[in-house]
């Protein structure tokens, strides 16, 4: 089937965010027909369509909502992660600003599909007017009866409250996410158990990106076998991807899975900006490997192509870089954004990603020796597979590829003793 | 002793009435949130009544608090300036801006002007790559797109604005900026 939007099929419609005008569009017809289906039927709608998270993990979403113990005598929860705080990412954002009701609709599905009564929505602290904004839409569903103790009349409880977080990037992580709902302080849990048996308040628990979840009622609009009949192989149906760095038009895209880069950068993104050269491309959020410039230009964009080249889809956070740019000094950058982000709980995490950022810094600033590069690779040996969640592989992962690909200019920094692009003129996060 | 406004009051009741009876700890981030809106940032006083109205400990809320960057546990100026200089950013004059806004303040990252009126903080990427320069203002409204004029702009816009009005940046949510 040709590409057609999803997700995004409602952004340019003005005042979309509003009841009247999305169910003008269709809106919560999706939502009848679910209410009037067999949950199980749901799920296997779900699993036709292939949809796999847009988190960043990218499981399959129906393979997920079956793993909820049907006989379980507690509550089951439904969580929405709308953190989104992998540098780079902001497609979420956008969403929830343009159609906060295909959110709302996907959450009644959801929550339908797997016998969830009660859902919350855990949205970065930083979002405050998106919040107030989902808050308002959300306050149109309950008037309407959509949201409640009778929802669309069938006598089905849903209920569905935002919870807004406070300023910390490992609150993304599915199990901090639920520990700091939980009013803690947000620290992954070891797992097994896993959350679809041990989740929120030690309650079968779903949690899902808000991407994923508003992509559910298209799905059930339209079929699963609609959506699966876009995108490759392996990988069914769109996906937003949000771009930055050095472009002409940065924004937040919808593409079918598979789209050649070297397309969407001409086609949709106009090009790298300045008329400069494309140096490199982080594929998928600040955690993935980077690209160089002729990787990224022979590459589809589709998890699995992206992975035969060592790289992750991840986020669909995607970052051009002009030959302009420092290697090391962005290298500086990120790892200084995990050292502030790691929770501190894994030694190998605490230490390493501070190191890491240290040794780094030390050669942006031309005090750094080739020793220096044998460390920071061994340091990365000694925490990864080793700490309780994965952000310390986020930050090892990127800090190996830009040495193995760009050894020259860290190099050149030893040699030049110091950052031959030098324009930046204060620290990386200074003051943070 | 402390105690909410009855305004905020309501919006607390309403709060805990989102979690189960059993599990009130869970209002404790929102109810942060209403206290420092309430009195501006969550003085050690103002952590003890949090503590009590939730019924945990106050080393709970404390740990809690000092975890999270958006909890302010020290006083901080009038308005709160936190330019993004995570990765996109940096690549399109986030440090820039941070150092000019700074140099107009007469300050330097992580500090407050000698009046009281101005914190400014770097802050890690805020989901807003694609209208790099940018920056929050009070916990709250992004300013998007920055250039030397925005900022000296909204360095006057400010200076009149005593902390608590709920920053509606007249002049930034104008055409140009994302709108909500
Ligand atoms: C350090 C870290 C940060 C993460 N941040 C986010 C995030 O901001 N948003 C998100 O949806 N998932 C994030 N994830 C992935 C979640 O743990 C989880 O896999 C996801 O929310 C599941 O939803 P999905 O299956 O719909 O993708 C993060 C994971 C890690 C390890
Ligand atoms: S790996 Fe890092 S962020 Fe994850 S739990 Fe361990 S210390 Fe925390
Ligand atoms: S890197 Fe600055 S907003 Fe994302």
């Amino acid at each position: 089937m040709a590409f057609q939007k999803v997700v995004s099929r409602h952004f340019d419609v003005p005042n979309a965010h509003d009841i009247a005008v999305y169910e003008s569009l269709g809106g919560y017809q999706a939502a009848r027909k679910a209410l009037a289906m067999e949950p199980g039927a749901i799920i296997e709608e779900v699993k036709t369509s292939g949809l796999r998270g847009r988190g960043g993990a990218g499981f399959p979403a129906g393979m997920k909502w079956s793993f909820i113990p049907k006989d379980s005598p507690k509550p089951k929860y439904l969580v929405v992660n709308s953190d989104e705080s992998e540098p780079g990412t902001f497609k979420d954002r956008k969403l929830i600003e343009c159609d906060p009701h295909s959110l709302i609709e996907g959450v009644i599905i959801s929550c339908f599909a797997f016998g969830s009564h009660q859902a919350y929505i855990y949205i970065r602290g930083e979002f405050n007017q998106q919040r107030i904004h989902l808050n308002d839409a959300i306050q149109q569903a309950y008037d309407k009866g959509y949201l409640g103790d009778n929802v669309f009349g069938t006598g089905y409880t849903i209920h569905l409250s935002t919870h807004r977080g406070a300023g910390a990037y490992i609150c993304g992580e599915e199990t901090a996410l639920l520990e700091s709902l939980e009013g803690k302080k947000g620290q992954p849990r070891l797992k097994p158990p896993f959350p679809a048996t041990h989740g929120l308040f030690q309650s079968p628990t779903v949690v899902n990106n808000v991407e994923t979840i508003a992509t559910v009622p298209w799905i059930i609009a339209n079929g699963g076998a609609a959506y699966a009949a876009m995108g490759t192989e392996k990988a069914k149906g769109t996906r937003l991807m949000s771009v930055s760095g050095h472009i002409n038009k940065p924004g937040v895209y919808e593409i079918e899975m598979g789209m050649p880069f070297k397309d969407f950068l001409a086609e949709n993104l106009g090009g790298v900006w300045k008329g400069r050269t494309l140096k490199a491309v982080i594929p998928g959020g600040s955690s993935c490997p980077i690209l160089t410039a002729e990787e990224a230009m022979n590459l589809t964009l589709d998890p699995e192509a992206i992975a035969a080249i060592g790289s992750m889809a991840g986020s669909g956070g995607m970052m051009v870089i002009d030959d302009q740019t420092c290697m090391v000094d962005l290298l500086e950058d990120l790892t200084h954004f995990y050292a502030h982000e790691s929770c501190g709980q894994c030694t190998p995490c605490r230490e390493g990603t501070d190191w890491l950022y240290k040794i780094i810094r030390r050669i942006e600033s031309g005090r750094g020796t080739a020793q220096d590069l044998d460390d920071i690779l061994d340091i990365a040996d000694n925490m990864e597979g080793k700490t309780i969640c994965a952000l310390a592989a986020a930050a090892t992962m990127p800090t190996r590829s830009y040495i193995k690909k760009f050894r020259d200019e860290f190099v050149a920094h030893f040699e030049h003793r110091g950052c031959p692009y030098k324009q930046a003129k204060v620290p990386a996060g200074a003051g943070a | 002793m402390l105690a909410f406004s009855e305004k905020t009051e309501a919006q607390f009741q309403e709060l805990v009435a989102r979690y189960p009876e059993d599990q009130r700890q869970a209002a404790l981030l929102p109810t942060l949130w209403l206290a420092q809106e309430e009195w501006g940032w969550l003085s050690p006083e103002t952590m003890r009544y949090v503590a009590q109205r939730i019924g945990v400990t106050p080393a709970h809320v404390l740990g809690v608090a000092t975890f999270y960057t958006m909890f302010l546990t020290e006083k901080p100026g009038e308005h709160l300036l936190e330019v993004c200089t995570s990765v996109s950013c940096c690549m399109t004059g986030g440090r820039e801006t941070l150092r000019s806004l700074c140099d107009k303040l007469g300050i330097e990252p992580g500090q407050t002007t000698p009046d009281g009126k101005f914190t400014v903080r770097a802050a890690e990427c805020l989901g807003s790559c694609d209208t790099s320069p940018m920056m929050q203002v009070d916990n709250d409204a992004y300013v998007e797109n920055l250039n030397e004029e925005k900022l000296v702009a909204l360095i006057s816009e400010l200076s009149d604005k005593p902390w608590g009005t709920r920053t509606k940046l007249a002049s930034f949510t104008a055409a140009g900026d994302r709108r909500l």
